[in-house]
């Protein structure tokens, strides 16, 4: 074991306070220390100098992932800590690594688009951090409690910044509704884990292993246990936003600030993929049979409604939304298909998902950051000719969530899909073909709606106004330099070449990813 | 491992009977001689100066939220302190000076952006 523990030393008793390795949670420890500094410089920092709060931040996350880095190398056998409720195995640094890779970007490319509307708040880093905790806590977490701790403290800072522009309706209530609806969730999660609690009398994930490993072959499976299990799928469904529990989903990330939902959107389901899996795959794994029926139903529910209902959009966080509910259905897959092959490809997928959704939504985001939300479809017309570049980065990163070769998204779903085929789940693999062959549509349409001319009115577009308006909006966005940071610039190019990179050299990644499983601590 | 619970079940179904059966027996056997003053809500034994449903001030919302955060702190002060001595020791010491740490830094912020002033 690397690093000093404090369980080594001499002034307490051992049988009392658990073992604590603190540098097994360390970038956890570095982000939370981070949020008290950026609550003490937000005092301190006069209101137009808000920016320093930004890079202090983005410093922050770049610490902890260096950590994570660091951790990754001593990580080969996981050392678990807390008395075995948190552990840092490669799995959960993976995740780790994907959740402050979208936190950096975040942070980065909000000033301008803070500013531009008028909502450059310090609480807006801070409450970012505490959600980030969440997510790393709810990664490396190996118990239960401390599972419902990174739910819960991923989720309240979201509902906040979710209603973030307060003066807005729209924001409002999707503050509420996140607000409502999540409770709703942790409800199910909680009762979810009292049942099996109540059966196993075990909170710590290795120990319910172990209770299924013996209840199983026997077949003393009580259905109190198997309840329980269903009802945490159900709590976590809802915070992958998987149909049918997805309905918050649309209107939370519509009404939210454009670089809440690009957050929301991708690191809150990295890490609740990186629970489910932990949770399902490894310490559910040995009664597989009791939930892989009803999970594949989810999966192949989340593609159909997913890529169906996004073909009607009309705004692109609409759209996005829904093809994220149908994304969370593609990973569903390596869920339901369990350890090894489902866990890795579920992994792979979630490393193309953060390329590829943090990408779209960081173009919208510097589009957006001109004082007015880009957003309808109509604003995104005649793109390819005002800013061919962003436009044809936004392309790619369509592109890959409709699945191209040469793209991440395309060998994310093959993985996936013939992770399926070797388990003997065609039906799931079969669904992902079909579903995936429409999403192809809409995703295409926003790109050929960039190519086409600004003041165009199209037949098929009834939400779509006269030129007058639209040249309008082009006017009021003005300063195409605005957004246009240095920052925002590289960060879209290493979302794009990422996004290529896992498209073109998928074993690069896929054979770190390969060897890793995930420890139950 | 069910079987377990029944003794629960059992005093569960007491106590519902308990307390429906006395609402009952109160209702349909005692005395009622409605005056005024019997129909008010009570309060205390102060006579209600307005309607409870009108508009409250945020700021006593505000209030009651600190308040909840530091009385939790309190909450968690007390069996530290029983336990410090004799199991804690410098260990719990560190632990509980860095959770009031993290609090007063609340404080701090919440003073500094005027949470605290009244108006």
């Amino acid at each position: 074991m690397t690093g000093w523990s404090v369980g080594a030393l001499p002034w307490y008793p051992l049988h009392f306070v658990p073992a604590v390795d603190l540098l097994s949670a360390l970038p956890e420890l570095i982000v939370g220390a981070g949020m008290v500094l950026m609550l003490i410089a937000d005092l301190l920092v006069p209101p137009s100098r808000r920016g320093i709060l930004a890079v202090g931040t983005a410093a922050v996350l770049s610490a902890a992932l260096v950590a994570v880095i660091w951790q990754w190398g001593g990580a080969a056998h996981a050392y678990a800590t807390f008395d075995g409720s948190f552990v840092a195995d490669r799995f959960g640094l993976f995740s780790d690594a994907l959740i402050l890779s979208t936190a950096i970007v975040v942070v980065l490319l909000s000033p301008p688009y803070l500013a531009g509307r008028g909502l450059h708040a310090g609480e807006y880093y801070i409450l970012l951090l505490a959600s980030v905790v969440g997510m790393l806590t709810l990664a490396g977490g190996t118990n239960l409690i401390v599972i419902f701790l990174g739910v819960e403290l991923l989720s309240i800072p979201l509902y906040v910044l979710a209603g973030f522009a307060r003066d807005e309706r729209r924001s409002q209530e999707a503050g509420m509704k996140y607000l409502l609806l999540g409770g709703f969730a942790s409800a199910f999660l909680l009762y979810g884990m009292a049942l099996v609690y109540g059966d196993t009398g075990k909170t710590n994930l290795t120990a319910i292993h172990r209770v299924l490993l013996e209840a199983v072959p026997a077949g003393h499976v009580s259905p109190l246990l198997m309840a329980g299990i269903g009802l945490i799928g159900i709590g976590l469904a809802f915070k992958v936003s998987a149909a049918p529990f997805h309905w918050w989903t649309p209107d939370v990330y519509e009404g939210s600030p454009v670089v809440v939902t690009t957050f929301m959107s991708v690191a809150t389901k990295v890490a609740a993929f990186a629970a489910f899996l932990r949770l399902f795959s490894t310490t559910f794994g040995s009664a597989q049979s009791g939930w892989t029926v009803p999970l594949a139903l989810v999966a192949i529910a989340s593609m159909i409604f997913g890529n169906v209902v996004a073909l009607a959009q009309r705004s692109m966080k609409r759209m996005l939304a829904y093809s994220g509910i149908a994304q969370a259905g593609y990973i569903l897959i390596g869920v339901a298909v369990g350890q090894p092959d489902g866990t890795a490809a579920a992994l792979y997928y979630l490393a193309a998902y953060t390329a590829m959704n943090t990408g779209a939504f960081a173009v919208l985001t510097i589009l957006s950051s001109r004082g007015r939300e880009c957003d309808e479809y109509r604003h995104l017309r005649g793109l390819g000719r005002r800013e061919p570049f962003l436009a044809g980065l936004l392309a790619i990163f369509l592109l890959s969530l409709a699945g191209f070769p040469l793209t991440a998204g395309f060998f994310g779903k093959f993985f996936l899909f013939s992770a399926a085929i070797h388990d003997g789940q065609v039906p799931l693999a079969v669904w992902g073909v079909v579903t995936s062959a429409v999403s192809v549509f809409y995703y295409l349409r926003v790109t050929l709606l960039m190519l086409g001319q600004a003041g165009e009115t199209e037949g098929m577009d009834p939400g779509s106004t006269g030129g007058d308006q639209l040249e309008s909006w082009a006017v009021q966005t003005g300063d195409r330099r605005a957004g246009w940071t240095l920052p925002g610039r590289v960060l879209v190019l290493t979302a794009a070449a990422a996004t290529l990179v896992l498209g073109i050299f998928p074993t690069v990644v896929y054979g770190v990813i390969q060897g890793i499983h995930a420890v139950t601590g | 491992m069910l079987s377990a619970y029944i003794p629960l079940l059992v005093f569960l179904a007491i106590v519902l009977a308990f307390g429906v059966g006395i609402t009952a027996a109160s209702n349909l056997l005692g005395p009622r001689h409605p005056t005024k003053a019997k129909g008010l809500p009570y309060e205390c034994g102060i006579v209600p100066s307005a309607s409870a449903r009108r508009r409250f001030a945020v700021t006593f919302y505000l209030t009651a939220m600190l308040f909840i955060v530091f009385d939790v702190e309190a909450v968690f002060l007390y069996p530290w302190a029983v336990l410090l001595r004799s199991t804690l020791h410098l260990f719990g010491l560190i632990e509980m000076l860095v959770f009031i740490a993290l609090l007063a830094v609340g404080l701090a912020y919440v003073w500094r952006k005027g949470a605290l002033e009244w108006d």
